[in-house]
């Protein structure tokens, strides 16, 4: 300050200098603090007018403010309140000054409020609450308390706010007693709606399994029309009720999942073998695909993994009328012991509008509500799916492009199978035959050779149709000609139209010719007129392309004694009923019970099961398609026709490979000397055991396809 | 009667268990009127044929004393025997009625 620094004592060597300057340096220094002075004061007024806008302005907001504003020493005595404070209260001024917001706060609250509010000086930490208080005039309220400690010179202080949250907690504890309701009456209805489905069920199957029995009797041409119309509708109906069940079960959290091995790639197809009918005279093509990498076996709920499949891809034909449908099966993802599977199911149909795609897997909706009238369906099948395909640790959602087609995905994690089967023995067929491929892309060339040659069979790879016909000329001089060729349908310089035209001209009947094409089976017909042989979809699948081999080379065969005879191309499709299928299963019961029962057992492991009355109905249902067939589960004692009489008309028109297996009460002796001798393979006696079903299953179709 | 066990016997769920005991109590009973109507014309052949189909169910889903009983009805009428089968068919009716009371409370 100036005014100490002239005041300091000066040194004694100093003091003439002083002397001598004096004069001009005091009056100098006079004008000087003057001027300090003034401005000191100018900024000591500003400083003082800014202070109190800030009073009146805290004032007016602490006036006027919805929260109550509090300041409390470290006695905890109350220094400051608002207005808003004191009304909260219910108290005045020198009320809310002589008392602590503690005290109002409601009895059943009060100590633990307290322990925090403690707890928060100690730690010298912030406090932030809710809680009741009870105001002056005895009214509860629910306040929102908040204070935060403040350091100054002045010791430590806190200061806090206090804001009535009253109707804010009423709305909460009213919006919380509605969702309670609410989730209880969705409890309710999902249950009712589970016992409901069941009520329906049971009945329906009295209906359905006694229309069975009706249509068996003796009807003329238009009550067998009417039954018919019954069961037709009856089924309809049980599919619905199935549906809701599924979704109430869902919605409940009751649905469980099994975990039995089954093939996917199977699975796949035979789905599309199920849905194909639906496509009906429309102009589309269905298309399969199974990545080489998905597993042949896994560990899931081969159910539900097919009923999610079958809904994606069902609902398919509705909304395509022309182009493809495809169903493709790759693998996303790998872990030590599972694997993620991804199903995609395209078509080329209408499209679902953008902003729909999205909620068509909500239950209920669809994309349009005229879709229900038009396409028909609950509405619940693409909910189920998500939450199905949720369960299995995937996704089910769709992409999509108005007038273009839809793309669904779903997604599944399945437990991989610890022994995957090992792969089967390339038919003996094969062995020293001659095969040549025919494809420009050296990787296709290298994995085909190396599967041929696995097969036994000699290879000779070219990258071109350009030497095809002179490379076969060649190997039939040199008396080694090729069996079959191998033709990739796209190739730069020369197609395999061309290449099979080619062959054609020079080779009338021999090499078989097989095309192999990435673009699937939409260009089957156009291979069959140029004269190929098979179709196969890239990429070839190691099994199929040796059975499809096999099969053509074993037909050729066939065929030498029955000269001329037109032979239809082969598909992937056509081979794959000879390769794999669903195991396809024929009861003849005539116990309404047993059928259920069977049903239900095999159908739960991924089986079909296709149920005769008795021994006649099942030697028609049988002689009608031999080829759907892999076991008869034939009860011994029925009526019409009884299981020895069955199994000996069918043995006697020619079927000797269909295995045949009695089922027959324990009690009678001499049943399996009599069910042998009556050309049956083997029996299991009644009740039925679920493992001795399976076992036989495995005996007779497991391990002759796998042989 | 637990029926929890019994579906897992079978592989089943309760509910499809359940479904299949109606279906049986529907069946079952039809089988037991004609068993009655065949034993009033002494008809043994249908008796057999009824009794023989109740058995099997019955086996099968594991409801071994109607099984049982069925099974004695059916020897029986194998060997023409109707006569002493009024206490037997009496407790088939009396097992029925235990289930329906059973699965419908």
């Amino acid at each position: 300050m100036p005014m100490k620094q002239a005041a300091r004592p000066l040194h004694q060597d100093q003091a003439q200098d002083v002397d001598r300057l004096s004069n001009r340096s005091t009056i100098l220094d006079l004008v000087k603090r003057v001027q300090q002075l003034e401005t000191e004061k100018a900024s000591t007024e500003k400083a003082q007018a800014a202070l109190k806008e800030s009073e009146e302005r805290f004032r007016l907001i602490s006036e006027t403010i919805h929260f109550g504003v509090y300041e409390i020493d470290e006695e905890g005595s109350c220094l400051y309140t608002n207005t808003r404070y004191q009304e909260i209260f219910g108290i005045n001024l020198v009320e809310s000054l002589t008392t602590h917001w503690l005290d109002y706060v409601f009895d059943a609250d009060k100590k633990w409020v307290s322990e925090q509010w403690t707890a928060s000086m100690e730690e010298m930490d912030e406090l932030s609450l809710d809680c009741r208080i009870v105001t002056n005039q005895n009214r509860q309220r629910w306040v929102h308390v908040h204070s935060s400690p403040v350091f100054s010179d002045a010791g430590a202080r806190y200061t806090g706010t206090i804001e009535d949250i009253t109707h804010r907690k009423q709305a909460e504890q009213e919006l919380q007693l509605a969702k309670e309701d609410a989730e209880m009456a969705s409890r309710a209805k999902s249950q009712f709606l589970a016992n409901m489905s069941h009520e329906i069920r049971t009945p329906m199957n009295g209906v359905i399994g006694f229309t069975d029995l009706l249509i068996e009797t003796d009807l003329d041409p238009t009550q067998v029309d009417y039954t018919d119309t019954i069961k037709r509708s009856g089924e309809a109906l049980l599919s619905l009720i199935n549906d809701i069940l599924d979704f109430s079960k869902i919605e409940s959290g009751e649905l469980e999942f099994e975990c039995i091995e089954y093939d996917p790639e199977l699975l796949a197809f035979d789905v599309c073998d199920l849905v194909r009918p639906r496509i009906g005279n429309n102009p589309v093509e269905l298309l399969c695909s199974i990545a080489e990498d998905v597993p042949t076996l896994v560990n899931g709920d081969p159910l539900r993994f097919r009923q999610v499949i079958t809904n994606l891809l069902g609902n398919a034909p509705k909304f395509t009328e022309k182009g493809e449908i495809s169903l493709s099966l790759d693998l996303e993802e790998e872990s030590d012991t599972r694997v993620k599977l991804h199903a995609r199911i395209s078509d080329t149909g209408i499209g679902i509008p953008k902003d729909k795609v999205a909620s068509i897997f909500e239950p209920f909706q669809q994309a349009d509500g005229s879709t229900t009238r038009k396409y028909g369906g609950t509405g619940l099948g693409l909910s189920i799916c998500k939450q199905l395909a949720n369960m299995m640790g995937g996704d089910a959602w769709a992409e999509s492009e108005e007038g273009l087609g839809s793309t669904f995905h779903f997604t599944a994690w399945q437990e991989k199978v610890k022994s995957q089967p090992p792969p089967r023995v390339a038919p003996g067929i094969l062995n020293g035959k001659r095969a040549l491929v025919v494809d420009d892309h050296a990787g296709n060339r290298k994995i085909l050779t190396q599967f041929l040659k696995a097969a036994q069979m000699e290879v000779v790879s070219v990258d071109g149709g350009q030497e095809v016909v002179e490379t076969l000329k060649a190997a039939q001089t040199e008396n080694k000609p090729f069996d079959v060729c191998l033709i990739d349908l796209n190739m730069p310089e020369m197609d395999g139209y061309t290449v099979a035209d080619l062959v054609r001209q020079a080779f009338p009947t021999p090499p078989l010719l097989l095309v192999l094409s990435s673009a699937l089976e939409r260009d089957a017909q156009k291979c069959e007129q140029a004269g190929f042989d098979g179709f196969l979809s890239k990429p070839v699948r190691r099994q199929r392309l040796i059975q499809m081999i096999a099969r053509l080379l074993g037909e050729e065969t066939a065929d030498q004694a029955d000269a001329g005879k037109k032979r239809k191309m082969h598909t992937q499709y056509s081979v794959r009923e000879a390769l794999k299928h669903s195991v396809n299963i024929l009861l003849a019961e005539d116990n309404l019970v047993n059928q259920k029962l069977a049903v239900m057992m095999l159908g739960k492991a991924g089986y079909t099961v296709d149920v005769a009355d008795n021994g006649q109905d099942a030697v028609a249902k049988f002689t009608k398609q031999p080829e759907n067939y892999d076991l008869i589960f034939m009860d011994v004692q029925m009526p019409e026709m009884d299981g020895k009489a069955a199994t000996q008309t069918l043995r006697r028109l020619g079927f000797n490979d269909i295995p045949i297996v009695a089922m027959t009460a324990h009690a009678m002796k001499g049943d399996r000397e009599m069910c042998i001798e009556a050309g049956m393979n083997d029996y299991i006696t009644k009740p039925i055991k679920r493992e001795k079903v399976f076992e036989m299953i495995k005996k007779f179709v497991f391990q002759k396809e796998g042989a | 009667m637990n029926f929890k066990e019994l579906a897992e016997n079978l592989g089943l769920e309760v509910d499809e268990y359940l479904e299949l005991i109606e279906l049986f109590i529907d069946t079952g009973f039809a089988d037991f009127h004609k068993i009655q109507e065949a034993m009033a014309r002494s008809d043994s052949d249908q008796v057999m044929r009824s009794a023989h189909t109740i058995k099997g169910a019955a086996g099968n889903l594991g409801l071994m004393d109607v099984s049982e009983t069925a099974k004695i009805i059916e020897e029986n009428a194998n060997n023409n025997q109707l006569d002493n089968l009024g206490a037997t068919v009496a407790t088939l009716k009396t097992q029925f009625d235990a289930i329906e009371a059973f699965v419908h409370g």
